[in-house]
């Protein structure tokens, strides 16, 4: 029943997801880029958390000179879809014009290797896969009369089955970032007064986090280096989280229409 | 009840918790590394303890283990937290109080005294190890070279080292650490030499206090004192034993780059450096090709710096490489080359002007913002001879097609029309959790079937409740193949080996039955009360 209930409303948000991405398209060819973004944005909050709808987004924020929000949206993109060659592109882009050099996350740990041409969805689903034919080989040994209930085809099954479901477990749940989303921001050593200016990031950064406490984000540099953010000063990267209205990087100007 | 009482003491250890604090000696001399061990027994600790010492002695947290003892049903657990403990300099200083919070409550240790004194200097030690850096006041983000010199003039095997912790620096990563075995012969007497050199790259400005690395070799044991000789073990080898060594600690003094005069276009670079440009070519025609080498090495990191971009000019079009970063650690600190190329097409005939190649840099040595600059290149540009005689013997239907123009570069535009949806796999969770599910449940479903119709049911029951048919002849049969049956099981043997010899074991009562059913079976007697009779006696599972 509750498989029946995603159904149905999966279905009814993707027409609006459809209609929200249609009209930010439009908006983009027509140069209104505000409200392109507030599209966008719109298709996302319809349950369309789809690579072409990060990707445009981009675009978007990019054009409107938010180089921050509009990295941390290709990033996302590319996270759904890493094999997307544009938005690596436009990635790729955004991050030569930041002005700190350091190197983005890996977005994936090194031994799945697998995770830099295969979204969490794609393994996710060749898990599942996996999984049912291991659980329905002993239903067509049965079937074909087989002296053996239970063969090695299962086990051989279910084990790249577990290793993929971890896979996916790690790159959803256990790779987080943020994208520095204002000009400037120190890193502290500590949270409270007792902390000491550290470092400075500047927009458009991509720095992986380790840990989150209310409002602040204990980050990492690629050298070692730790910090506390305030987390209004990042945008995360995981697809599946919110995304905030452009408005909030662009003053007291209502952008949405 | 054995098992009980073990149970009982594994799940209940002792009462009171303690803490001991042991050190591998309480006197040392300047530069010696040992162990200290803080033990929490029948307790955990919440995280690893923090243990003050005094400023003339350093430590650093090592690791943990465990180990269980049951001695007299008494369960002994023990928390290993190891620790080396490094003298720094000459005195007497504390080591604790160890606190340790066990969720809440504080169990304490008292402080322990250790003695340092100045290492002795009659004679020459049979190994030392020096420890310096290459600079002692680097500018943030300059390289300093930490070297560690490891002399010993007795073999040493198993050598391994604990790099200092470097507060105020990072290794630099596009370096590896160097190391290096030499020899030397210093007073006439013969040393082996292991040079380590870490990169070290300044972070953050103010005084820092390097604590000194550590190396830990198997060194031969000293000579029996009764004996003089040194003691051997089973095989005639020398017994070695396990040594600690460690340097100075280095107090460094990182300065901030200088606000003033910093250049609006600054690299970030910080080091001694110098740029050239080579061209491939002095003369080249147009449409082809010519290679600019630009060079960039010094003293420095380079890793991850890119060449200032040229935009495309009226004579000329450029396409950079992707640049070549070679970087070693040496005494003086990091030694980088980056080799650039980038390709140039000229456009049209004449001379063309490349303009020098600008980097605005920090050199530590002048303290101040320089600017490298290239030699300006000047390349003659010819009228493209090459390709005209190639064209000279083909028919006049040569290819003049060029290739497309970039006037520009921008983003790539997202897909015109897509049908957008939950990618991620939030969205599709009750599908990838249902569809394995399926067949899940379905081969569970049938396996329990599967045990459920191989359960046996209990074969006196079922030929008690087993059907007589109506017809005379076949209720004679099924009655005479029940008997049977039931005389089989209660023999172990198969029911068509049951005969009258056979049913002796069983009594009088089962031989008489056996009898009549074969009079029944050939025309004689009532079948009628044979019935009841077998019933009963299978009933009463074959007793009489």
């Amino acid at each position: 029943m509750n498989v029946l209930l995603a159904l149905l409303l999966s279905a009814a948000l993707a027409g609006e997801a459809d209609d929200a991405y249609q009209a930010g398209v439009d908006h983009a060819r027509v140069g209104d880029h505000e409200a392109a973004a507030g599209a966008f944005i719109r298709a996302l909050d319809a349950g369309g958390r789809d690579p072409a709808v990060y990707h445009g987004l981009g675009n978007a924020l990019w054009r409107l000179d938010l180089l921050g929000p509009a990295t941390a949206a290709w990033r996302r993109g590319l996270r759904l879809s890493p094999r997307n060659g544009d938005i690596a592109a436009n990635l790729d882009r955004a991050r030569r014009t930041s002005e700190d050099r350091i190197e983005a996350p890996a977005p994936t740990a090194e031994i799945f290797f697998w995770q830099s041409v295969l979204s969490p969805r794609d393994s996710a689903w060749l898990a599942s896969l996996l999984a049912t034919l291991a659980f329905a080989a002993p239903l067509v040994r049965r079937w074909s009369k087989s002296e053996r209930r239970v063969g090695l085809e299962t086990p051989g099954l279910l084990g790249p089955a577990l290793l993929l479901t971890v896979s996916t477990w790690t790159a959803v749940v256990n790779q987080d970032s943020v994208v520095v989303v204002v000009p400037e921001v120190s890193s502290r050593s500590a949270l409270g007064p007792d902390g000491v200016e550290l470092f400075v990031l500047h927009e458009g950064a991509e720095v992986r986090v380790v840990e989150t406490h209310r409002d602040h984000h204990l980050v990492v540099l690629p050298d070692e280096r730790k910090g506390w953010l305030p987390a209004d000063a990042s945008l995360s990267t995981n697809p599946s989280a919110p995304f905030p209205r452009a408005s909030t990087w662009m003053g007291d100007v209502e952008t949405l229409h | 009840m054995q098992i009980f009482l073990l149970l009982l003491a594994l799940c209940s250890p002792a009462l009171a918790a303690r803490v001991q604090l042991q050190v591998e000696s309480d006197k040392l001399v300047v530069g010696q590394s040992v162990s200290l061990e803080l033990q929490v027994i029948d307790a955990r600790a919440d995280g690893v303890p923090d243990i003050p010492v005094g400023d003339g002695l350093a430590l650093r947290y090592r690791g943990q283990g465990q180990s269980m003892s049951i001695i007299n049903m008494k369960t002994t657990r023990v928390v290993r937290y190891t620790y080396q403990l490094t003298a720094l300099r000459e005195g007497s200083f504390k080591v604790g109080p160890a606190e340790v919070d066990l969720g809440g409550s504080i169990i304490r240790h008292p402080a322990i005294t250790i003695d340092v004194a100045q290492s002795a200097k009659e004679g020459l030690p049979l190994a030392e190890v020096a420890t310096k850096v290459s600079d002692t006041r680097p500018f943030v983000g300059e390289v300093v070279a930490y070297q560690v010199e490891f002399r010993r003039r007795e073999e040493a095997r198993n050598i391994r080292w604990t790099p200092p912790e470097t507060p105020g620096f990072v290794a630099e990563p596009s370096a590896e650490l160097e190391q290096a075995d030499r020899s030397q012969i210093e007073n006439g007497v013969e040393e082996a030499v292991l040079d380590i050199v870490l990169p070290l790259r300044a972070t953050a400005a103010g005084t820092h206090t390097l604590t000194p690395a550590v190396i830990i070799a198997d060194m031969p044991a000293p000579p029996d004192p009764r004996t003089g000789r040194r003691p051997q073990d089973v095989f005639g080898r020398y017994r070695t034993r396990t040594t600690s060594l460690s340097g100075d600690p280095i107090e460094v003094e990182v300065r901030p780059l200088p606000r003033a005069g910093r250049p609006a276009d600054f690299t970030g670079l910080v080091g001694t450096f110098k740029v050239r440009a080579t061209p491939s070519a002095r003369s080249v025609a147009v449409g082809d090709t010519v290679t600019l080498k630009v060079i960039v090495e010094g003293d420095g990191v380079l890793a991850g710096f890119k060449l200032p971009a040229i935009s495309d000019h009226d004579d000329f079009r450029v396409y950079d490489d992707a640049p070549v970063v070679e970087s070693a650690a040496g005494p003086t600190g990091l030694r980088s080359r980056t080799v650039f190329n980038r390709a140039l097409v000229p456009l049209r005939a004449g001379e063309m002007k490349l303009p020098p190649v600008e980097l605005s840099v920090f050199d530590p040595e002048a303290e101040a913002y320089v600017v490298l600059r290239s030699q300006p290149v000047r390349i003659e540009v010819t009228e493209g001879a090459a390709e005209q005689q190639v064209q000279s013997f083909t028919d006049g239907t040569a290819d003049s097609r060029r290739d497309v123009e970039a006037l520009g570069d921008d983003i790539l535009p997202a897909p015109g029309s897509a049908s957008v949806g939950d990618r991620s796999v939030r969205g599709s969770l009750w599908f990838l959790l249902g569809m394995p599910l399926l067949p899940l449940f379905a081969a569970t479903a049938v396996g329990l079937r599967g045990l459920y119709a191989r359960r046996k049911q209990d074969p006196w029951t079922e030929l008690v409740g087993r059907p007589l048919p109506a017809d005379p002849v076949k209720r004679l049969a099924t009655l005479e193949a029940m008997f049977r049956e039931a005389a089989a099981l209660k023999l172990g043997c198969p029911p068509a080996a049951v005969d009258r010899a056979r049913l002796g074991p069983l009594g009088e009562g089962a031989q008489q039955l056996y009898a009549d059913l074969e009079t029944a079976r050939y025309g004689g007697g009532a079948a009628a009360g044979l019935v009841d009779r077998v019933r009963a006696w299978i009933a009463n599972r074959g007793e009489t």
